[in-house]
């Protein structure tokens, strides 16, 4: 453009890429006033880098070519399609996965349908098998009772063919680790009242049946070996019993599977009466607190968990061994294995710092937390046998998942005074909120 | 026979090295028109359409092509350079010698070249391209599923649209987002479709012969006024009876699917410049941080084979804006523009702070009272931090070049212009005014964070004694006029760039620079062929780099920029 000569007039022509512009009158498109575009060549110091990278690269990207096809056909697949719309409209079958551990490989599906004849009427039933012979198949349904009320009626059966046992008691030694079979059947029935937006009660009536005896692999030595001298109570039995319970539960979490306020606190008191005059009914007392506070940032959280739960036998018959309560779901001593620990009573407390990792649109929907955790724990055979020299601590980190329905996976790692332990698990340790309609015990009673 | 199939390979080589040696030997400088149209626009058999599955392409887009680009060493060492002022990509390929883009099929230089008026800008990309609203409208087509159902209708013009609503909840947000990113984008030069709001009335809404229905199952049956209510009684409602929605008319020409934001269309023989080395594309990330412009997957973008002029090629179009200005089609997104869907670096660097540093996007809340303002401020914002929905192959080679570019369009756009584009939102006060001033605002921290890096001079005349230029930064109120002071010298170029300087820098407050007469040991610009200036602009602080432009003695036409 000549000095001076200002584009003014907007004339339409601009809209089209010509007409008087700043750099001076640009010509409308023409054959004479075009010119090719192509690619820069390629300076030769990146030609030298670039192709070898290119050669080695190759098989890499036909590889993630090949994941793209498949993530294509699977998602493009008329026969999955039909099997999600099914699944959306009438049944959720989820499948189950479970690798290594005592329980070897195991598979299994879940199947669910959430509204069956009514809109909050739900159905579930779940098998699954494992290569060492362990087996589940359950079965719960539940419904609403009335405004404030939801019945769940739930039976299951469940063989752990490998069940670990190291003795009884907070002097139980590492080295005495033994195996057993564990076969639990139950049937029963919790009426839970929603008394106020946060605080439920509910009765819970079941029949359960235990039964240990040996094992079915050869991980460690079988506990009629290693405790041959003094088998514990309730070796080679079946013992049967009416359980009846009442449970006061108060919730104000805010909702979500990452909550960053409120709590739940829970008491509960069952009692287990024995079909069987030479075990003992007793009852089984659980007192929970759970607490999530926001620390400095939304999302950074301190979770506080304690909970001690105890039997009390009623006469002077005992309590066979696998109706003690151990250190198992929900109740775990992290960096420890299952049920390394078993007694008359727990007392448990846990303590996780949350941080967001990832969020997935919104700061409570999907995402991923880290966390660092430390449990401190002991089993005693009565209260009065509770003292901080028993205690054990472990303590980690991991990182949960949780999925936009609030579904949860955790990966973690803790150790303690015996060595380290990782856990794949799909359930909150805090929050714990499977039942009978899961194929649960509403807490561990056993 | 030997020979010729000799002759048969030997010719094409012996081109082919001509080509190269020419390239090879093509002078730095010279003294030929700038290219302001590129050549893509022959005429083309029709290319094969392109259907690339979402997941894949997401799943590629999100690991795959970032770990290709973290490993590749020219990219690595390229990195290691930004630290001592280089820059992360070689620099994009379809510019001019003026640094600017080329018209193409892909884009058109708009208000950054061109001086257009806030109706201009605000018309969209045509003239009375909504819906004939005086008589029926002829239900084509419809989606049921979904939170936001839709349906595609042809007026009685025979014109069709898609009509699209707002997600529940958030009446008005969407649909204004759309359009004024729409008409944003196509002043900025980009091609989009004409996105209008529109009220309907149920009266005018006929269900058409023949239009199917896929239910959930897969099942297809005949679409009833029944669905039509159905549809129309999940979507909010205006008090005067009307339902507030969006038309987006039919592209002309045929659908071809989208376009990558990496490689080019294999069958498109005008396709010859990598789209990740396209200026307009890497350019486009300053854009879509400006417009909080999330959801830029190669899903929303459409390449149509069009028939203008007598020629048939295939022009590149942006669509679906209703993830823009902090609204999203089922709502606001919290992480929008702020991250990737899945940012794996973000996700292992927030792991290891250890929860002792906190997102921005936690800070931003909606504004009180502006129900149709979605997560959009300019406070926190920063240009650099904006992310799409999924990495970009295009914005991984973005250049502080490309963002000048980029910068110098988007501040072109006035208050003015903002007001007249905002106004076709159709929001009620005072949400519009709230919108023009977060969107200036943006607009300017854009403009400084690249005019600080590489200084705004641009805009070269000449009339052979003196040189006039833009100060760019003056001009658009971005830094006092008192204040700023210039240094410039000038030199003689030869036609392979170099330069021999006639004197040592000079200081002047004007926005024109004399060329002297005179000579050096070398000779003077007519003995060797170009005038060479060079500027620095200082505004208080320093004197930024310098910005270099050559003139060709004869023709007195500005032959390159250099930044």
């Amino acid at each position: 453009m000549a000095r001076g000569q200002e584009p003014t007039a907007p004339p339409d022509s601009a809209r089209q890429g010509y007409g008087l512009s700043y750099w001076g009158t640009i010509p409308p498109p023409s054959d004479s006033s075009v010119a090719p575009a192509a690619n820069r060549r390629m300076p030769l110091w990146e030609g030298v880098l670039v192709w070898p990278y290119r050669v080695v690269a190759f098989p890499f990207r036909v590889v993630a070519d090949g994941i793209g096809a498949t993530i294509a056909a699977v998602d493009e697949s008329p026969f999955l399609r039909r099997i999600f719309s099914f699944q959306a409209r009438a049944l959720k079958v989820s499948p189950e996965l479970n690798v290594g551990g005592l329980s070897g490989f195991g598979a299994g599906i879940a199947i669910q349908r959430d509204s069956l004849g009514g809109d909050d009427h739900q159905l579930r039933f779940r098998v699954s098998g494992s290569t060492q012979q362990d087996a589940r198949a359950t079965f719960g349904t539940r419904f609403p009772l009335g405004r404030n009320g939801r019945l769940t009626l739930g039976a299951g059966f469940r063989d752990h063919a490998n069940t670990r046992f190291f003795g009884i008691g907070p002097a139980a030694g590492e080295q005495d680790e033994s195996l057993y079979r564990e076969v639990q059947t139950w049937v029963g029935a919790i009426y839970g009242h929603r008394l106020t937006d946060h605080l439920v009660l509910a009765g819970a009536l079941e029949f359960t049946s235990s039964y240990a005896d040996e094992p079915r692999g050869d991980f460690a030595p079988p506990l009629s070996e290693r405790f041959a001298d003094s088998l514990p109570p309730g070796w080679g039995i079946t013992t049967t019993g009416f359980l009846s319970g009442l449970t006061v539960e108060h919730d104000d979490t805010d909702g979500t599977a990452r909550p960053n306020r409120g709590g739940r606190r829970i008491a509960h008191a069952a009692y287990l009466h024995s079909l069987q005059d030479e075990w003992a009914s007793h009852w089984n007392f659980r007192l929970e607190a759970q607490q999530f506070t926001r620390l400095w940032f939304p999302g950074t959280v301190l979770a506080l968990r304690g909970v001690l739960t105890w039997l009390e036998p009623v006469g002077d018959a005992p309590i066979p061994f696998q109706r003690l309560l151990n250190n198992n779901d929900p109740d775990l001593f992290r960096g420890f294995p299952d049920r390394r620990w078993r007694d008359n009573g727990i007392l448990l407390l846990t303590a996780e710092y949350r941080w967001p990792m990832w969020a997935y649109g919104r700061a409570d929907g999907a995402g991923v937390d880290a966390y660092v955790l430390t449990d401190v724990a002991q089993v005693f055979p009565e209260l009065s046998a509770i003292r901080t020299d028993d205690f054990t601590l472990s303590y980690g980190g991991g990182l949960r998942l949780v999925s936009g329905n609030g579904f949860l996976l955790r990966l973690e790692y803790a150790r303690s005074a015996e060595g380290g332990i990782w856990r794949l698990q799909s359930h909150q340790t805090f929050q714990f909120v499977r039942g009978l309609f899961h194929g649960r015990d509403a807490v561990p009673a056993r | 026979m030997r020979f010729r199939r000799a002759r048969s390979v030997l010719v094409p080589a012996a081109c082919a090295a001509c080509v190269v040696a020419a390239v090879r030997a093509a002078p730095y400088l010279t003294d030929v028109p700038v290219v302001w149209h590129a050549d893509d626009r022959r005429d083309i058999p029709q290319p094969t359409p392109r259907d690339p599955n979402v997941v894949a392409s997401a799943v590629d887009a999100t690991f795959f092509r970032p770990l290709g680009r973290l490993l590749n060493p020219t990219r690595l060492i390229r990195k290691f350079g930004t630290t001592l002022g280089g820059q992360p990509a070689h620099p994009a390929a379809n510019v001019n010698a003026l640094d600017e883009v080329p018209s193409s099929s892909w884009y058109t230089n708009r208000i950054g070249l061109f001086p257009l008026a806030p109706e201009q800008v605000a018309r969209g990309p045509l003239a009375g391209g909504e819906p004939d609203m005086r008589g029926p409208l002829t239900v084509i087509s419809a989606k049921t599923e979904g939170v936001t159902p839709g349906f595609n209708v042809r007026d009685r013009s025979g014109n069709r649209f898609v009509i699209k609503f707002d997600p529940p909840g958030y009446p008005g947000m969407t649909t204004a987002a759309d359009v004024i990113t729409g008409r944003i984008l196509h002043a900025a030069g980009y091609n989009v479709p004409h996105d209008a709001i529109v009220r309907l009335r149920r009266e005018q809404l006929t269900v058409g012969p023949d239009v199917r229905l896929t239910m959930g199952d897969g099942t297809r049956r005949e679409m009833t006024d029944a669905d039509l209510d159905s549809i129309l009684t999940r979507v909010q409602r205006s008090p005067d009876g009307t339902w507030r929605a969006l038309a987006s008319r039919f592209l002309t020409g045929t659908d071809l699917g989208p376009f990558d934001w990496r490689g080019r269309r294999k069958d498109d023989p005008n396709d010859r410049v990598d789209h990740q080395d396209r200026r307009e594309l890497r350019g486009f990330r300053m854009l879509a941080a400006w417009l909080c412009h999330y959801d830029t997957k190669q899903g929303n973008t459409l390449d149509m084979y069009v028939q203008e002029d007598g020629r048939r090629f295939v022009r590149h179009y942006f669509i679906d804006f209703a993830s823009t200005l902090g609204a999203g089609a089922l709502g606001p997104v919290p992480t929008a523009c702020w991250e990737y869907s899945v940012d794996v670096g973000l996700s292992l660097g927030r792991g290891l702070a250890l929860g002792l540093w906190q997102d921005p996007w936690r800070r931003i809340e909606r504004p009180s009272g502006l129900e149709q303002i979605g997560r959009f401020q300019a406070e926190p914002f920063h240009p650099m931090a904006f992310r799409p929905i999924e990495p970009n192959a295009a914005y991984a080679n973005f250049t502080d070049r490309d963002g000048y570019w980029a910068a110098k369009i988007i501040s072109a756009f006035t208050d003015a212009h903002l007001a007249a584009l905002v106004a076709e939102g159709q929001y009620h006060d005072p949400a519009a005014a709230w919108m023009v001033r977060t969107l200036a605002a943006r607009r300017d921290q854009i403009a400084r964070y690249f005019f600080e890096r590489i200084p705004p001079l641009d805009f070269f005349r000449t009339d052979g004694s003196v040189i006039e230029f833009t100060d760019l930064g003056t001009l658009r109120g971005l830094y006092p006029v008192e204040s700023t002071r210039y240094r410039y010298r000038i030199g003689d170029a030869t036609p392979d760039g170099r330069i021999t300087w006639r004197h040592g820098w000079i200081e002047t407050a004007d926005r024109t620079l004399a060329v002297r007469e005179g000579s050096n040991e070398q000779g003077t610009g007519a003995d060797a062929g170009f005038v060479a200036a060079e500027l620095e602009v200082h505004r208080g602080a320093r004197w930024s780099d310098a910005v270099r432009v050559f003139i060709a003695a004869e023709s007195g036409r500005v032959v390159r920029v250099e930044r």
